[in-house]
C-alpha cells in the first residue's frame, strides 16, 4: 500500500521534473515507459537475488 | 492476472470490492455529466417546417462549448427549425465524431453543424452525410474545405493571435521571455494561431526583444494544464508572461499563477471566458484577455445551416444570408463567413459581460 | 464449439469439496443443455434480445446502412479482442493493444509523408507490431515479469514512440482508391468489405482456441502454470506467440483506423484497451483465466458496439451509454461469483442437514 502511494508519488515527481528539465514534450510518454519497465526488471532481479541467497544460506544450515 | 484463484471466498470479495467501487466511480460520473448535459431536445415556437439542425462540438460539458451550443440553440429556434439536437464525444479526440455523424446521418438530419477536432478524420462520414442530402456547416475549428459547405469562423485568425501577442508585449513592457501554454498538440486552431504569433514576434520590430521560449500543451484538461503552468515556471525562472490561447488553459494557469509567489510578477494572457476570469482579473492575477462573444458563433451558424437547406445560398463567395438580430453576413473566399472581432476584457468592463 | 463448453463446466468443480458420497450433489449439464445455457450463450441471448429491442422501438436502426456503421465502429474492438480472448485465457493480460495500435498509424503517417510506396509502409507498419508484440512476449515469457505491469510500462512506451514519431502532426493524404476501399460495403449489403478479412482472422483464431492442442493447452495453462507444464504444455512459448499476434493483430487495427479515418496521428485509437478488455469479459471470459470463448466474446463485442450505436441513434448522452455498458460489466463479472457463492453456501447447508440427520 504505502509501495504504491510511493510510486505514484515518484511518477508525478518524474513527470513534472522532466518538464523543469525541459526535455522534450514528445520523448515525455516514452521516457516514463521505460522508466516503468526499468522499475519492473530491477524489482524482479532483487528478488531473484534474495531468493538466490536464501537457497545458499539454507544449503549451509543442512 | 495476478489474482490468486485458488481462494475463492477471497476472489469473491475482492471483485464484490471492485464492482461497489466501480459503481461508485460510474454513479460519480453519470451525476457531474447530468448536470450539465445538453442532449435534450427543443422545437421551435418560430414558424413551420419540418427541418432539423444538429450540432456536434468538439466535446460535451465544456463550458466554452457550452456557450457556443446555447447561441446555436437559440438560434435555430429563431431560424425556424422543427428540432435542434446537441450530440458528441465526452473526449475531444481525432476520430471520435464520426459515429455521431453516421448516427446522424441515418436519423435524416438535414443540417449538421460541426467543429472538427481533426479537418480530415470526419471528411469520410461528412461526405455521407451530404450524399444523404444533408448540409454542413462548420464552426468554431474547421473541416478540410472540400468537406463542408460554409465555415463560421470566430474572426479572422491572423486578428486573434495579434491581439494576444499585443496584449501580452503591453503587459511585460515589450521586452522579456514568455511562453505559450496551448490546448492539445494537434488542435487546428490554436496551431494555426500559434503560427501567427510566431510570425509576428518573428517580423515585427516592435518584439524584438520579445523571446518565445516554451510551448507547452495542457490538452485543455484543467489538471494537466494547472501542471504545466507550474513545470513552466520551473523551468523558465525569468518567464515574464504566458499566453494561453483557450479557455482552459488560461483559466488553469490563472488559478496556479494566483496562488503562487509568481501572482502580477508574471504576466497572463489570452482567451478565456469572462465569468471564468473575473476573480482573477478583481485579484490582479490577470489585466486583459480577449474573447469574441462564443453564443454568436453557434447563432449565426445556425442561420447560415437554415439559408443552405432552403436553397438561399449554396456556400459560394459573396453569397449572403440574414442571421436574426446580427444582421446580414456574408460568405467570403474558401466559404468562410466571418463573426465579428474580438473583445478585449479587463478590470473595467469585465462585468458587463456574462458568458 | 462443445470443447470449451466442456472445460467451463469443469471449471465450476473446484468448488465442491471431498464430500462427493452426497448423492443430492448436482452433477453437470451435459449436451445441448450445456451449450444453450452457458456463460457465452447468455451474452448471445442478450444481444439478439437488444437486437429485437432496437429493431421495434429505434426509428430507422432496421436497415442496411445500420450494419454497415456498425460493423465499420467494430471492427478495431473485433479484431484485438481476438488475441486478447487468447491471453486473457492464459491469466495474463495485454493493455499496451491501443498503443501499439498509435504506434502503427503514426509510423504509417511518416513513412508515407516521407514518400514510400504504399504497400511498403504497410508491411513495416506491421513488422513493427510483430515487434512491439515479441518485446511484450519477451518481457512476459522469457523474463517472467507480471504482465499487468509490464504492459502498463509498453502503454506509456508505445504511445510515447508514437509522439516522438510523428509529434503534434498529422497525416491526412492516402491514397484515394485505398481509403475508399476501407470503406466501401459489399453491394447492398451494407457489410464493409473489409469485413472479409475480419471473418479470416476470427476463424483464425476461433480454430486455433477450440479445435488445436495449443488452444487447449491455454485454458490448462489459465487453470494452473504448473499443472500445464508438468503435463508437457510450454507455457512460456504458447505466452510469447500470444504476445506477439496481440502486437501484429494490434498493428492491423492501427492501420484500419489510420485508413478508415484517413488521419495518421499519434493519439489514434487512444482508450481502446479498456472498450475491448470490456467486450471480452462480457463476451464470458473470465478475468482469472481459464474460461471464454471466442463466440462469447464476439456476442461481446457486437453487444457493446450495437448498444453504442443504438443509443447514440436514439440521441441518448453518451455518459448514459457508459453507465450501461458499466453496469453490464459489472453485472456480468461479478454474477458468476455471486451464482457460484450461493451454490457453495447450498452445498454446506446440505451437508450440514444430512450430517445432523445421521446423528439423530
Amino acid at each position: 500500500m504505502t509501495g504504491a502511494a510511493l510510486g505514484a508519488l515518484l511518477l508525478t515527481t518524474i513527470t513534472s521534473s522532466l518538464t523543469a528539465l525541459r526535455v522534450d514534450k514528445f520523448w515525455q510518454q516514452a521516457i516514463v515507459g521505460v522508466l516503468i519497465l526499468t522499475a519492473i526488471i530491477i524489482d524482479r532481479v532483487a528478488s531473484l537475488r534474495t531468493a538466490k541467497k536464501l537457497r545458499i544460506s539454507e544449503a549451509r544450515n543442512v | 492476472m495476478m489474482l490468486n484463484r485458488k481462494n475463492p471466498g477471497q476472489t469473491g470479495r475482492l471483485a464484490g470490492m471492485v464492482a461497489v467501487a466501480a459503481a461508485a466511480a460510474l454513479a460519480l460520473s453519470a451525476c457531474s455529466g447530468g448536470s450539465s448535459s445538453t442532449g435534450g431536445s427543443s422545437s421551435a415556437a418560430a414558424g413551420g417546417g419540418d427541418k432539423k439542425i444538429t450540432f456536434i462540438p468538439k466535446q460535451l460539458n465544456n463550458p466554452y462549448t457550452d456557450v457556443v451550443l446555447g447561441g446555436g440553440k437559440k438560434g435555430a429556434t429563431e431560424a425556424g427549425f422543427a428540432s435542434s439536437q446537441v450530440v458528441g464525444p465526452l473526449e475531444a479526440s481525432a476520430s471520435s465524431q464520426v459515429s455521431f455523424i453516421n448516427a446522424e446521418t441515418q436519423a435524416g438530419t438535414n443540417v449538421i453543424v460541426i467543429a472538427a477536432n481533426d479537418p480530415d478524420a470526419v471528411c469520410t462520414a461528412l461526405g455521407e452525410a451530404r450524399t444523404a442530402g444533408a448540409k454542413i456547416v462548420a464552426f468554431d475549428s474547421d473541416t478540410n474545405p472540400d468537406c463542408r459547405d460554409v465555415f463560421i469562423s470566430q474572426v479572422v485568425a491572423k486578428d486573434v493571435a495579434l491581439i494576444q501577442t499585443k496584449l501580452i508585449s503591453e503587459q511585460i513592457g515589450g521586452s522579456g521571455e514568455i511562453a505559450i501554454l496551448s490546448a492539445t498538440a494537434n488542435a487546428t486552431n490554436q496551431n494555426g494561431w500559434i503560427k501567427f504569433m510566431e510570425e509576428e514576434l518573428a517580423s515585427n520590430p516592435a518584439y524584438k526583444d520579445i523571446k518565445l521560449v516554451a510551448k507547452v500543451y495542457g490538452d485543455d484538461n484543467d489538471t494537466k494544464s494547472f501542471q504545466e503552468a507550474q513545470g513552466l515556471m520551473q523551468a523558465h525562472p525569468n518567464l515574464k508572461g504566458i499566453i494561453s490561447p483557450t479557455t482552459v488553459g488560461i483559466a488553469a494557469t490563472a488559478r496556479y499563477l494566483s496562488t503562487s509567489e509568481y501572482k502580477g510578477k508574471v504576466a497572463l494572457t489570452g482567451l478565456g471566458l469572462p465569468n471564468e476570469m473575473r476573480p482573477f482579473v478583481k485579484d490582479g492575477t490577470v489585466k486583459e484577455f480577449a474573447l469574441w462573444d462564443p453564443a454568436q458563433l453557434g447563432y449565426v451558424a445556425a442561420f447560415a445551416g437554415k439559408a443552405l437547406t432552403e436553397g438561399k445560398m449554396t456556400g459560394a463567395e459573396g453569397d449572403t444570408f440574414t442571421a436574426g438580430e446580427l444582421g446580414e453576413r456574408k460568405v467570403e473566399k474558401g466559404g468562410l463567413v466571418i463573426v465579428g472581432p474580438p473583445t478585449v476584457f479587463n478590470a473595467d468592463n469585465i462585468d458587463k459581460y456574462n458568458f | 464449439m462443445s470443447e470449451t463448453t466442456s472445460t467451463t463446466g469443469t471449471a465450476t468443480a473446484p468448488v465442491a469439496d471431498n464430500t462427493r458420497p452426497l448423492s443430492s450433489e448436482p452433477k453437470g449439464k451435459t449436451g445441448a443443455a450445456r451449450i444453450l445455457a452457458g456463460r457465452d450463450a447468455i451474452t448471445i441471448y442478450a444481444l439478439i434480445a437488444f437486437l429485437i429491442y432496437a429493431a421495434i422501438a429505434i426509428p430507422r436502426f432496421a436497415s442496411p446502412v445500420t450494419t454497415g456503421f456498425l460493423l465499420l465502429d467494430v471492427i478495431p474492438v473485433l479484431l484485438i479482442a481476438m488475441p486478447m480472448t487468447l491471453i486473457i485465457i492464459t491469466g495474463e493480460i495485454d493493455l499496451s493493444v491501443a498503443s501499439i495500435a498509435g504506434l502503427t498509424s503514426a509510423l504509417m503517417g511518416v513513412l508515407w509523408a516521407g514518400g514510400m510506396d504504399i504497400w511498403l509502409v504497410l508491411a513495416i507498419s506491421l513488422l513493427a507490431g510483430l515487434a512491439a508484440g515479441m518485446f511484450n512476449g519477451f518481457l512476459i515469457a522469457v523474463l517472467g515479469l507480471p504482465s499487468l505491469a509490464v504492459t502498463i510500462g509498453t502503454l506509456a512506451l508505445f504511445r510515447g514512440l508514437a509522439l516522438v514519431i510523428i509529434g503534434d502532426n498529422a497525416v491526412a493524404n492516402f491514397p484515394k482508391a485505398l481509403t475508399a476501399f476501407f470503406t466501401s460495403k459489399l453491394g447492398g449489403t451494407g457489410i464493409p468489405t473489409v469485413m472479409v478479412g475480419v471473418v479470416l482472422i476470427i476463424v483464425f483464431f476461433g480454430v486455433l482456441l477450440h479445435f488445436t492442442p495449443f488452444g487447449r493447452g491455454l485454458y490448462a495453462i489459465g487453470y494452473s502454470k504448473e499443472a500445464a507444464s508438468f503435463v508437457g504444455i510450454r507455457v512460456a512459448r504458447s505466452k510469447f506467440w500470444l504476445y506477439v499476434a496481440s502486437g501484429v493483430v494490434s498493428a492491423l487495427a492501427g492501420i484500419y483506423w489510420t485508413l478508415r479515418y484517413t488521419s495518421a496521428r499519434s493519439d489514434n485509437a487512444s482508450g481502446l484497451e479498456l472498450a475491448v478488455i470490456a467486450a471480452v469479459l462480457l463476451g464470458g471470459v473470465s478475468i482469472f483465466g481459464g474460461k471464454g470463448s471466442i463466440p462469447g466474446v464476439i456476442a461481446g463485442v457486437l453487444l457493446i458496439g450495437t448498444l453504442n450505436y443504438a443509443l447514440r441513434l436514439a440521441r441518448v448522452s453518451d455518459v448514459v451509454l457508459i453507465t450501461v455498458t458499466g453496469l453490464l460489466l459489472i453485472v456480468s463479472v461479478v454474477a458468476p461469483s455471486i451464482g457460484s457463492a450461493i451454490k457453495q453456501w447450498r452445498h454446506t447447508r446440505r451437508v450440514r442437514r444430512s450430517f445432523i440427520g445421521s446423528n439423530t
